[in-house]
């Protein structure tokens, strides 16, 4: 039999506030943390097709991260550490008390330090000195920089890498932590989704794309609206969602509170297109059921799917087909919810704050609503969807996230009791 | 291609380049995607082209009416003509659709025309 593995601690930095209460309160309320873009220096801002973004707001580096430290990092790996740090201290994970070796660190992040990067190349051309180009650059925009750093800071010696695949970079990351305790690589994972890339590239490179909501720039808090017929593109979104994942044993052992069972994981390639899901929602379908399996569970026991949900067109349609596809009757009895359409697409970070959201709502009862979502596409309707919170028992949970790359994967996470 | 020969020049020659195929027997009846078989990644890269080429910016809500050659044909027409075409004065940035606050002027023209024949699965994409 496989080795049990929970989730013991929870951290998050999104656009609705730092922290796991002010996050979980705010997407109860359905309060949505997209805002006009703040303008970038000189560049002509009505330049850029899409304008609105989910920007974290009201985040200081500097009351969480020793000042001199905070200076050297990328945004991205200011909210990971941070986010870490949370999870950690909610887990009561005592790093003196744990065998170093035992204790890793995985971390999911699709962009990197992209804000570092456009900034120092900038000053690198305006400027024409290549030796400012800081010492503190190379280290900080390796891509598993902040996996280092988190370890660094616990000290945690045990397996320690990042993943990056896009948009499903965190999930990839809860799932590769599932494996490594149940082959016992390690007892302990802290797992870390980041991203923070709304820079004047990532957001012109994505409206180069057709990829961004272009319609509500004068009315951002409705831009983001999966699953609604107004809906035109995802909203470029940033943050940062952890987790503390250990093997039952290992909770238990330490008599740690268990929000919930990781009992499942899929990791599979549509092997199609870039950029495109294909439309009929098979390869969707597929992972979830994979996930299910996984976790010795059937469709028919599905009670809430937290959806990759970004607001494209057609990626909301596709999940939604792929949901059907696989849970046939029971598709119209599941919960859905899209955290997106509160924070937007935070990217590498969506797959660790979807499971933070579905982690609070098996312990609450209650899923957060779907805002914005007044006028249902019948190309991706489902009585399940509601822009008001739903209550319901939650026993099984699906945690879906796909990415570029032509790559998808779902978590199944259960009630622990 | 006969409608406005040196747009149609002009696109035939951008096609060429996105598609890489002999572009001669190509007709403004030519669907991008079924007939030219441009998936909607491809259907984007022909866009950004087109944008260079006549140096204009093409919302995302117009792409909607372009399914065939002659539409953008059209389309481009539409928006080249001269009190448009005088300046590039399209800003780069149009705001489609009917966002209250546009701080951008489009001409009549091409504002009205794409709606019609938007066809809401012919644009369905990403991921």
């Amino acid at each position: 039999m496989k080795k049990r593995v929970v989730i013991t601690g929870l951290g998050v930095v999104s656009p609705i506030g730092v922290g796991v209460g002010e996050f979980w309160k705010a997407a109860l309320a359905g309060s949505s943390g997209i805002s006009a873009v703040a303008p970038f220096d000189t560049l002509p801002m009505d330049a850029f097709r899409s304008r609105v973004v989910g920007r974290v707001r009201d985040f200081n580096p500097a009351a969480h991260l020793d000042s001199g430290q905070a200076d050297r990092l990328d945004r991205y790996a200011q909210f990971g550490l941070v986010a870490a740090k949370e999870a950690i201290t909610d887990a009561g994970l005592r790093m003196d008390q744990e065998a170093p070796y035992r204790v890793g660190v995985i971390v999911g992040a699709g962009m990197g330090a992209m804000t570092m990067g456009e900034r120092e190349l900038t000053r690198l051309y305006l400027d024409l000195k290549p030796n400012r180009v800081p010492p503190s650059f190379i280290p900080a925009i390796t891509m598993n920089s902040v996996s280092g750093l988190i370890a660094l800071a616990h000290g945690a010696k045990g397996p320690n890498y990042t993943i990056s695949t896009a948009c499903s970079s965190s999930a990839h990351a809860i799932g590769q932590a599932l494996v490594s305790i149940r082959t016992a690589q390690a007892d302990v994972v802290i797992v870390v989704g980041a991203d923070a890339s709304i820079t004047p590239l990532v957001l012109a490179g994505f409206g180069s794309l057709r990829a961004l909501s272009t319609r509500y720039n004068d009315d951002p808090g409705r831009a983001s609206r999966p699953f609604d017929r107004g809906r035109d593109g995802f909203v470029l979104g940033e943050g940062a969602g952890a987790l503390i994942l250990e093997s039952l044993a290992h909770a238990r052992k330490r008599r740690a509170r268990i929000y919930v069972e990781v009992a499942g994981y899929a990791a599979t390639s549509e092997a199609y297109n870039m950029v495109i899901p294909r439309e009929d929602g098979a390869e969707m379908a597929a992972t979830m059921s994979m996930a299910l399996r996984d976790a010795r569970t059937t469709p028919a026991q599905v009670d809430y799917v937290n959806a990759h949900a970004t607001s494209t067109i057609r990626g909301d349609e596709v999940e939604i087909r792929g949901i059907r596809r696989l849970l046939k009757a029971r598709a119209s009895k599941v919960l859905i919810s899209a955290t997106k359409s509160i924070i937007g697409h935070t990217l590498g970070a969506a797959g660790s704050i979807g499971a933070v959201a579905t982690a609070m709502a098996i312990q609450s009862g209650l899923v957060h609503p779907t805002i914005n979502y007044e006028d249902p596409d019948p190309e991706c309707q489902l009585p399940g969807i509601a822009a008001k919170p739903q209550e319901r028992r939650i026993k099984v949970a699906l945690v879906n996230a796909f990415g570029f790359g032509s790559n998808n994967s779902s978590l199944v996470l259960k009630r622990y009791d | 291609m006969t409608a406005n020969n040196a747009i149609a020049e002009r696109l035939r020659a951008t096609l060429a380049k996105e598609l890489k195929q002999d572009v001669k027997s190509i007709t403004p009846e030519h669907t991008l995607r079924g007939d030219l078989g441009l998936n909607s990644l491809d259907a984007i890269e022909l866009m950004f082209r087109i944008e260079e080429e006549f140096d204009l910016s093409i919302p995302d809500d117009d792409i909607q009416g372009l399914v065939k050659v002659g539409d953008v044909i059209d389309y481009l027409e539409r928006r080249l003509t001269p009190a448009a075409a005088t300046a590039h004065a399209i800003p780069a940035a149009t705001a489609p659709r009917p966002s209250p606050a546009a701080t951008t002027t489009r001409p009549p023209s091409a504002a009205k025309a794409p709606a019609k024949k938007a066809k809401a699965k012919a644009s369905r994409r990403h991921a």
